[in-house]
């Protein structure tokens, strides 16, 4: 594919319509070109009325669109096609395969990819889960895909760039904007050392219809698609839905009926979603486990005294107030303040909150 | 203000060589309150032939200027007659505005003396005080202690007080204080008529508290973080949910505070008497817990006002401020109170004249960490992330930094709720902290503070020195939980509170560790 032709792409993939706008205009004249030199009268027929669509198509013929391409180039932001080699082959089959995608850093091969999503609001318990998830699959050497949203997502996608692993972030906005801005530290670190993937132009705000849509292309770059917590009405299950559709394996992280930010997992569970039992679990699914087995081993190694291992054991992934620790151990607080100052330095666990202690999922890593 | 008896020399002497007509001058002690300090007030009164009236000058506001009315009603109702003359009334110093309406029996006072009803001897050297009804009876007047602290100061031998005040104005001592409830027994009792004794102070009265830490049941984490600030003055905060026992825990603070010594009660009591808020004619014995709520404004927080009246800051002198609902207080008034924090007192200017109140307070705050309440309890909380930071983020960063000690309270499980009843008692808490209070007034008797919350930056090198394992232990800390220069110099003047309660003389790994428990994230 030529520059030139890239460039009409580039042109035709900013109208600001929907997939199923673009594939009804490609349908009918065949080419992006074909469709900037349709008059516009015909081309409203064919979409329909866009108040948006139409002022894009009146002012657009006024930018530089060569120019326009060549600032993306030295943004460092590519754009590959459908027809490209290097267009990821997982999202071929697809019937809505999107028909360009924008991407800082490189597009995956034919790597395994493993999708982490869940709630934006979840639980500490969640968070760890997530993590741990993202770490065991970074140091399988899995790649981590998601959207960076707020929560489960990031916690994965964190954990497996902590791990020296690779991890692909399909936006729901341009991929040189930053959303949720909270998550700059992240897209920095991905942008760096990840790769950030969307199908709409640089600059797209993140609108609501977005997401849903992006949700496709998570599960479609991987094989495996883990949920890890989700509410009843989640954009979650959304993603799991496509992923059957396409027909992904799904796993879910089960958890108690009471909660709910485990009740779209016990959902899908009980639909017929595999239950994820441990990290573990997920790479012997996959095929994998036992490649960096010796990195475990060592960490065991961590040996905790006895009033430590005490207050350790009582610590869950699910945060604890201190008072809490206080009236089960029994110990006074002077006591608990160095142990846990202890467990804190040696990275077993963590405050959450004011006051609140958790365990680190490092710890679960040494104890299994 | 020293009262000097010229003016009548030069009048007299003036007067007599006029035509023989008669002059008639008279001048007595009255007093004010500015701010919550008292002022002497000499009232000069002068009755010569003229167009009849009372004429009165000197800076008075409206409800001083009323008081010629007042008074010639209350004497014709008495049954004095008053001669169709001029009277002009002067209260000097006249650069300060006269306020309040104690003037009136001093005025009456004077003129009844410039009258002849007794002899002018009889009230030199005296202060009056009161306020008159239509009938001549005499009320009651807001900040007789100040006022009659201040008549001591200068020497003044005695004071005629309203009945009521009489008793406040004793605590003073040292000064005879006669209580009166008719300008007719002030006449009398200066003619020797009657004799009224002079008032006694009533005995300093220390009853219990009403609450006391035995009533807590659990809460070993806040009972512990209400000791250490206690020991140190700590500014202390109490982040959780509601119902978790937040303003249990600070209305017992006073409790466990070492009681006021006679001189910190005086100087309450003084502030009380002067916002007119003394419930009992006697010394205050405990320390104030002042709870504003969060609809208080600024000034009602700090004083001020058109005449400037002590605010809550000063109104819980030597004693707690609990703010609780801590985010919903009006920005404006969170911030006003950060000066007063530092200085332990408040200025407040005007054109006139500057006011000072003392502002030695400790102050204990309560909030919920979101709007429910129940973050990061995730299961009840449905609030988003960045709504959770924005009420947080409600209060500002340099008020944060004034508190010393932040805990998060959960709420009591039933078997804590329920208890044994075996829980210690406020007095006995007292014991250790009055300890910890005396090794910090011998630490600091040569400094100008008197806990370890006021240490400055600059004194933390010699108050809060560190052993090599200590500074080694503390610097991983440093880097670890990526403190801040304040974060750090916080943790050591808790530590150093930890380390005196426990008798200690160096600071220890285990004083850090718990300090680093009870700090600010």
């Amino acid at each position: 594919m030529d520059k030139e032709e890239k460039i009409d792409w580039h042109w035709f993939l900013n109208i600001p319509i929907s997939y199923i706008g673009q594939k009804k205009l490609l349908e009918y004249y065949g080419n992006p070109k074909k469709v900037k030199e349709a008059p516009l009268e015909e081309i409203m027929q064919i979409i329909g009325k866009i108040q948006v669509g139409i002022e894009y198509l009146k002012t657009s013929k006024n930018t530089d669109w060569k120019k326009a391409y060549q600032k993306l180039e030295e943004e460092g932001i590519q754009l590959t096609m459908k027809g490209e080699e290097r267009y990821p082959s997982q999202l071929l089959p697809l019937y809505d395969a999107p028909y360009g995608l924008y991407h800082i850093g490189e597009l995956p091969k034919k790597e395994i990819c493993v999708s982490v999503v869940g709630a934006r609001n979840c639980s500490r318990y969640g968070n760890e889960v997530a993590a741990a998830i993202g770490r065991a699959l970074a140091e399988a050497g899995v790649s981590v895909v998601s959207g960076m949203a707020r929560g489960i997502d990031s916690a994965g996608q964190w954990a497996a760039l902590e791990k020296g692993g690779k991890s692909y972030a399909v936006l729901g906005s341009g991929v040189d904007v930053c959303y949720p801005e909270e998550n700059r530290k992240l897209y920095q670190r991905l942008k760096k050392e990840g790769t950030l993937i969307s199908e709409f132009p640089p600059g797209s705000l993140p609108l609501a219809w977005h997401f849903p849509v992006r949700n496709r292309i998570i599960s479609g770059l991987s094989q495996v698609l883990v949920v890890v917590e989700a509410r009843e009405k989640s954009g979650s299950l959304i993603t799991a839905d496509l992923a059957l559709e396409q027909g992904k394996d799904i796993y879910a992280v089960p958890g108690r009926m009471t909660d709910s930010l485990s009740k779209g997992c016990n959902e899908l569970i009980k639909n017929g979603a595999g239950i994820l039992l441990s990290p573990r679990m997920l790479l012997e699914e996959l095929g994998i486990f036992g490649r960096k087995q010796e990195k475990n081993s060592k960490k065991s190694s961590i040996r905790l005294a006895e009033k430590e291992n005490l207050l350790y054991s009582g610590l869950d992934l699910t945060p604890k107030a201190t008072e809490a620790i206080c009236s089960e151990t029994g110990l006074a607080l002077a006591e608990i303040a160095e142990i846990l100052l202890s467990l804190q330095l040696k990275g077993l666990a963590v405050e959450v909150g004011t006051g609140y202690y958790a365990r680190t999922g490092k710890g679960e890593d040494c104890h299994r | 203000m020293i009262v000097v008896f010229t003016g009548k020399i030069c009048y007299s002497g003036k007067g007599e060589s006029w035509k023989g007509s008669e002059v008639i001058y008279c001048t007595i002690i009255g007093g004010t309150t500015l701010g919550i300090e008292g002022r002497l007030v000499q009232v000069e009164v002068d009755i010569s032939d003229g167009l009849p009236g009372i004429h009165m000058v000197g800076m008075l506001s409206s409800e001083v200027r009323e008081a010629g009315e007042r008074i010639k009603t209350a004497l014709k109702n008495t049954g004095f007659s008053i001669p169709p003359k001029r009277i002009t009334i002067n209260l000097s110093p006249a650069d300060i505005k006269k306020q309040g309406s104690s003037y009136d029996l001093p005025i009456a006072a004077a003129i009844l003396a410039n009258l002849g009803s007794f002899p002018m001897e009889q009230i030199k050297n005296k202060l009056l005080l009161g306020e008159l009804g239509l009938d001549g009876s005499v009320k009651p007047v807001k900040g007789a202690l100040p006022m009659v602290l201040e008549a001591k100061r200068f020497g003044i031998a005695s004071c005629i007080l309203p009945k009521e005040n009489a008793k406040e104005g004793a605590i003073a001592e040292g000064i005879e204080v006669f209580g009166v409830d008719h300008i007719g027994q002030v006449c009398d009792f200066l003619n020797h008529k009657i004799i009224i004794s002079p008032e006694m102070a009533l005995p300093l009265e220390r009853k219990k508290y009403m609450v006391d830490f035995s009533e807590v049941n659990g809460q070993k984490l806040l009972r512990r973080a209400a000791e250490i600030a206690a020991a140190g003055m700590h500014n202390f905060l109490m982040e959780g949910p509601p119902g978790s026992g937040k303003t249990m825990i600070a209305k017992r603070m006073p409790t466990i505070l070492p009681f006021l010594t006679k001189k910190e009660q005086l100087e309450l009591t003084k502030i009380y008497s002067a916002a007119g808020l003394l419930t009992e004619e006697r010394l205050i014995w405990e320390r104030p817990f002042r709870a504003p709520h969060h609809s208080a404004t600024a000034i009602s927080l700090v004083g001020g006002g058109a005449v400037p009246r002590p605010g809550e800051v000063t109104l819980a002198m030597k004693g707690i401020l609990f703010l609780d609902e801590l985010p919903e207080f009006s920005r404006s008034a969170l911030e006003a109170m950060r000066q007063p924090l530092e200085d332990q007192s408040v200025v407040i200017s005007r054109s006139k004249a500057s006011y000072r109140f003392p502002a030695e307070f400790m102050l204990v705050g309560a909030m919920n960490p979101c709007k429910c309440g129940y973050y990061p309890d995730r299961e009840r909380c449905n609030c988003r992330e960045k709504d959770v930071i924005s009420y947080q983020n409600r209060i500002s960063r340099p008020f944060l930094d004034r508190m010393d000690i932040v805990v998060h309270t959960e709420q009591a499980e039933y078997s804590q709720i329920s208890g044994n009843g075996k829980n210690e008692s406020s007095a006995l808490i007292r014991q250790r902290v009055e300890a910890a209070h005396q090794i910090q007034q011998k630490r600091y008797q040569k400094e100008n503070i008197f806990y370890n919350s006021q240490i400055r930056p600059g004194q933390i090198e010699k108050f809060c020195q560190l052993k090599e394992g200590e500074k080694r232990f503390l610097e991983e800390i440093y880097k670890t939980f990526h403190l801040t220069g304040r974060g750090y110099f916080r943790i050591l003047k808790v530590a150093r509170t930890i380390a005196d309660l426990e008798g200690s003389r160096d600071i220890k790994k285990q004083h850090i560790s718990e300090a680093l428990l009870l700090r600010q994230r």
